[in-house]
């Protein structure tokens, strides 16, 4: 029972982590009909910036201080980052074939990665041991200070979107870009910076999900993107993409899914299979949810036009 | 009874909006058959369950007697029903020649094995391919340049090509949807023209959509009108001017 | 027809004997390394070939590429090495390994070919990805793939009791292993050239061409888009396959790490640089990167010579300059440096 609960617990706060990353990947899905394949690695950005300005820092501040002052930074390089994606490869290919925005965001995915590996290095950097090593025990299993952390910030994030999309003059127009960007225009929309916003958002978001990451694991590495990223969409596309509700229910799920699945496989396949199959279960999910609900769980059935 | 295309009792809903409701018609074998209705009528959605691309709720539509319904959108143009589309969906990268001969893919039967080996059957195809081609090119008035890329066509031939493309599959039935949509007077004239040679011509049927009601009173033998998803009207073009459900309601949606 | 009339004017005499000496001449020349780099151009000019039926006919976006490649070349090395003991001929070797990747191709291309086109690239990243999760893995709990150090001692490629490894004596001349792969190489960059043509104007090509140019209007033209999809999709995933065999053969060894995402995104690059749709475009893009690092290796040891320390490592800005050229060229010149005919002329059509 410990186990199973353990389990839970793992996988909630990592499925909160999936889902600040795959709210990025739904936003802009929802409103461009893009994937943003570089948006894992914005990710991978914000946990190194994040982790190295948290070292620097940490002889000279205490640490509260440090962590916050290394989220800012983070939170700042990824937005501009952002910012300058969306502008500088996906804009200007707006109304180009459908493959065209696909391919220029390979390209930025593999300039960041690379970029990233030339700055940092390519061994694996360790996040500071500074945070404090608290935990809390219930019916036999451990919650540590950082993972409830991790959980509230996460939680108050996504509750924080969910009302700035569903009451706020921003999250109306965000909604009506998405709906109709010709239509939006007519409404006095400007389209162009409502994409700006919300690459702006989903960047932050994500910034936030790297250092959260990087803690949670002690370690970040210029590669940890490609993987962090292809699990958020999974996640994404489990709960729906376009649906911001979806995102997170997704991630959540996902988390759990996987620490589950990590957990039992052992016993499941008799030992034949080992948890170094953690990473395969979020391909497995998208794979399933594509062939039985490509819409995802709370996405409406698209009528299929082709 | 000669009815190729008959649509009966089709009822569409998307969420709580009524879009089609118990809507029946029938089109001729050899007719010109149009479609009216002020916006929002539910043409469009007719339209788009005639052509696969909406499932009606309930009612079904058949095509000389095969039913259409549920059929995914390359399997009715091979049961003989062509489309065009509002906003013209052409293949832009590929030439004008290329484009009809897409068009004519259901007829062909080249497989892997004829498109490597060219074998005698693989390349007499191909010429009779062209020749049609060609020979519809000619029929729509476009055949003077067979090799511009079709996104360089000027607006009024994009239309024609399309035309073309449709009925390069031999269809029994040609379904237009806005076809003089942002044309001037002279282009809808010809336009006109055009597809009352292709009737004659052709002996096939052909179903409009359109909006100017001026221009498909003198193209069609009958038109039906749809009115908030209803169908208000069927008859001959000038019964359907005078009838008082039709002046009522475009009078009241001119506001 | 124009065609061959044309295979005999002296300019493609010329080139053709050009591709005859070419092993000679670099062997004499810049030396045998120069051999070898040009039969890896070629092993990639086949990946390039086959995923431009994915990718530059049909329009769809295959970012786990080179895990048919990977498929292709562990069936080999299961088939052909010590690992079991096991020395299957050639015949029956290449074959399965083109046709376990292009089954592997209609397994992952028929779930997500239905969907829109992204979901496929999203796909085929996480094949690619757990392909090699998997191969990694497959030592325990039955040794299959030997794990991270993968299968080494592979048998060379054989033609009945001609080893291509082994240098052999024609007319006066020895050619090396290199060499003698070399032309098994080129041979079959040729013959899959050839066909990709022959399938890119015909009925199946048209009708990729249509789905790549407007899905809905191809269905509407009668075009059963998800089968032609699909068609592609294996196609391409079989000529991965093909290669992933030869390369297997070639190279003695296999690992996981030779088939990881940098790999596709490389043949990609080939595939966008030297023109999508574009067959002899894609095989100029295929050859320029191959022998694009080993220029820039040169500037290392420049950098070396002249500074004496390397300040900027080309393994580094590699990939980085591969991402901005994939960028730069679908902003500014989205038909490719090698255009097919017709896309000059309408990209010539564009210009003032």
């Amino acid at each position: 029972m410990s186990i199973l609960l353990q389990q839970l617990v793992n996988g909630l706060v990592l499925g909160s982590v999936y889902a600040l990353v795959a709210l990025g990947y739904t936003m802009v899905y929802g409103i461009l009909g893009l994937i943003n394949f570089a948006h894992g690695d914005v990710t991978m950005i914000g946990a190194m910036v994040a982790l190295t300005s948290i070292t620097a820092l940490s002889g000279h501040l205490p640490w509260p201080a440090a962590v916050a002052l290394g989220l800012i930074a983070a939170i700042a390089v990824c937005m501009v980052l952002g910012y300058f994606i969306e502008r500088l490869a996906y804009r200007p290919l707006r109304h180009a074939p459908r493959l065209a925005p696909l391919i220029t965001a390979i390209g930025v995915s593999i300039i960041l990665q690379n970029l990233a590996m030339l700055i940092w290095g390519r061994q694996y950097l360790a996040f500071p041991a500074l945070l404090p090593q608290t935990w809390f025990d219930i019916d036999g299993a451990r919650i540590t200070g950082i993972q409830l952390a991790i959980l509230g910030i996460a939680l108050t994030l996504m509750l924080i979107l969910d009302f700035l999309v569903r009451h706020t003059r921003l999250g109306r127009a965000m909604r009506a870009t998405a709906q109709s960007p010709q239509l939006a225009g007519l409404m006095g929309i400007n389209a162009n910076q409502i994409i700006s916003v919300t690459f702006l958002i989903g960047s932050a978001l994500a910034a936030v999900a790297g250092l959260m990451v990087s803690a949670y694991y002690g370690l970040a590495h210029y590669y940890m993107g490609f993987l962090l990223g292809l699990k958020a969409f999974s996640a994404a596309v489990l709960g729906g993409i376009g649906q911001l509700r979806g995102a997170i229910l997704g991630g959540l799920l996902l988390g759990v899914i996987e620490s589950l699945g990590a957990g039992y496989i052992g016993v499941l396949t008799h030992g034949l299979l080992g948890s170094n199959y953690q990473d395969v279960f979020a391909f497995f999910v998208l794979i399933i949810v594509l062939m039985v609900r490509p819409s995802g769980l709370l996405g409406k059935p698209a009528t299929d036009r082709a | 009874m000669n009815t190729l295309l008959d649509i009966h009792q089709v009822s569409c809903r998307f969420g709580g909006v009524r879009a089609l409701h118990d809507v029946s018609l029938t089109v001729n074998n050899n007719e010109i058959f149009g479609l009216i209705g002020p916006n929002g009528a539910g043409k469009t959605t007719l339209f788009n369950v005639i052509t696969g691309l909406v499932t009606p709720t309930s009612g079904n539509v058949t095509l000389d007697g095969c039913s259409l319904t549920g059929l995914a959108v390359h399997d009715i143009l091979r049961h003989g029903l062509a489309r065009t589309f509002q906003n013209i969906r052409l293949f832009p990268g590929l030439s004008v020649l290329e484009n009809v001969m897409i068009g004519r893919h259901s007829l062909g039967h080249t497989g892997i094995w004829g498109a490597i080996s060219r074998n005698q059957r693989a390349r007499r195809e191909e010429a009779d391919l062209r020749d049609t081609a060609h020979q519809l090119l000619q029929q729509v008035g476009i055949h003077h340049h067979t090799q511009t890329l079709a996104r360089n066509l000027s607006y009024g031939d994009q239309r024609r090509l399309e035309i073309a493309r449709a009925l390069a599959s031999e269809p029994k039935l040609l379904a237009l949807d806005e076809p003089a949509a942002g044309m001037g007077q002279t282009e809808r004239d010809a336009l006109r023209e055009l597809i009352l040679s292709l009737r004659a011509q052709r002996h096939i049927s052909i179903l409009v959509i359109e909006h100017d009601v001026k221009w498909m009173m003198a193209l069609c033998d009958r038109i039906a009108v749809l009115h908030f998803g209803e169908r208000i009207a069927l008859d001959i073009p000038e019964r359907v001017r005078q009838h008082p459900d039709v002046i009522a309601a475009y009078l009241g949606s001119a506001s | 027809m124009g065609a061959s009339a044309s295979i005999f004017s002296p300019v493609s005499v010329g080139k053709g004997l050009l591709l005859v000496v070419l092993p000679l001449l670099l062997q004499a020349g810049p030396g045998a390394a120069w051999v070898r780099i040009v039969d890896m151009a070629l092993l990639y000019s086949m990946l390039a070939i086959g995923l431009n039926i994915v990718v530059g006919f049909a329009g769809l976006l295959d970012l786990g590429y080179i895990a048919f490649y990977a498929t292709g070349a562990y069936l080999y090395a299961l088939l052909d090495s010590m690992q079991f003991n096991l020395h299957w001929p050639l015949w029956a070797t290449l074959p399965l390994s083109a046709a376990l990747a292009g089954l592997f191709g209609l397994l992952l291309g028929a779930p997500t070919l239905r969907l829109r086109g992204d979901y496929l690239a999203i796909v085929t990243l996480g094949f690619g990805e757990i392909v090699r999760i998997f191969l990694n893995n497959l030592d325990t709990p039955f040794n299959l793939t030997n794990g991270p150090q993968g299968i080494s001692l592979i048998d060379p490629i054989r033609l009945g009791n001609f080893t291509f490894s082994r240098p052999h004596h024609f007319a006066g001349l020895t050619l090396t292993g290199t060499q003698q792969y070399y032309y098994l190489f080129l041979a079959t960059v040729i013959g899959m050239a050839w066909l990709a043509t022959r399938l890119q104007h015909s009925r199946i090509g048209r009708a990729w061409a249509a789905i790549r140019e407007d899905e809905l209007a191809a269905a509407a033209s009668g075009i059963a888009v998800r089968n032609y999809k699909l068609l592609a999709f294996s196609l391409g995933a079989t000529c991965g396959g093909f290669a992933g065999a030869l390369f297997a053969g070639f190279q003695g060894f296999v690992s996981p790490e030779s088939f990881n995402l940098m790999e596709s995104v490389m043949v990609l690059c080939m595939v966008v640089l030297g023109g999508m749709g574009n067959v002899n475009g894609v095989i100029f893009g295929a050859i320029l990167l191959t022998v694009l690092p080993e220029a820039l290796r040169m500037m290392g040891d420049w950098q070396l010579n002249h500074f004496g320390h390397i300040w900027i490592d080309p393994n580094d800005v590699r990939m980085l300059l591969f991402g901005g050229a994939l960028i730069l060229i679908m902003l500014y010149r989205p038909a490719g440096l090698l255009p097919s005919p017709a896309q000059r002329r309408e990209w010539q059509k564009k210009l003032p």
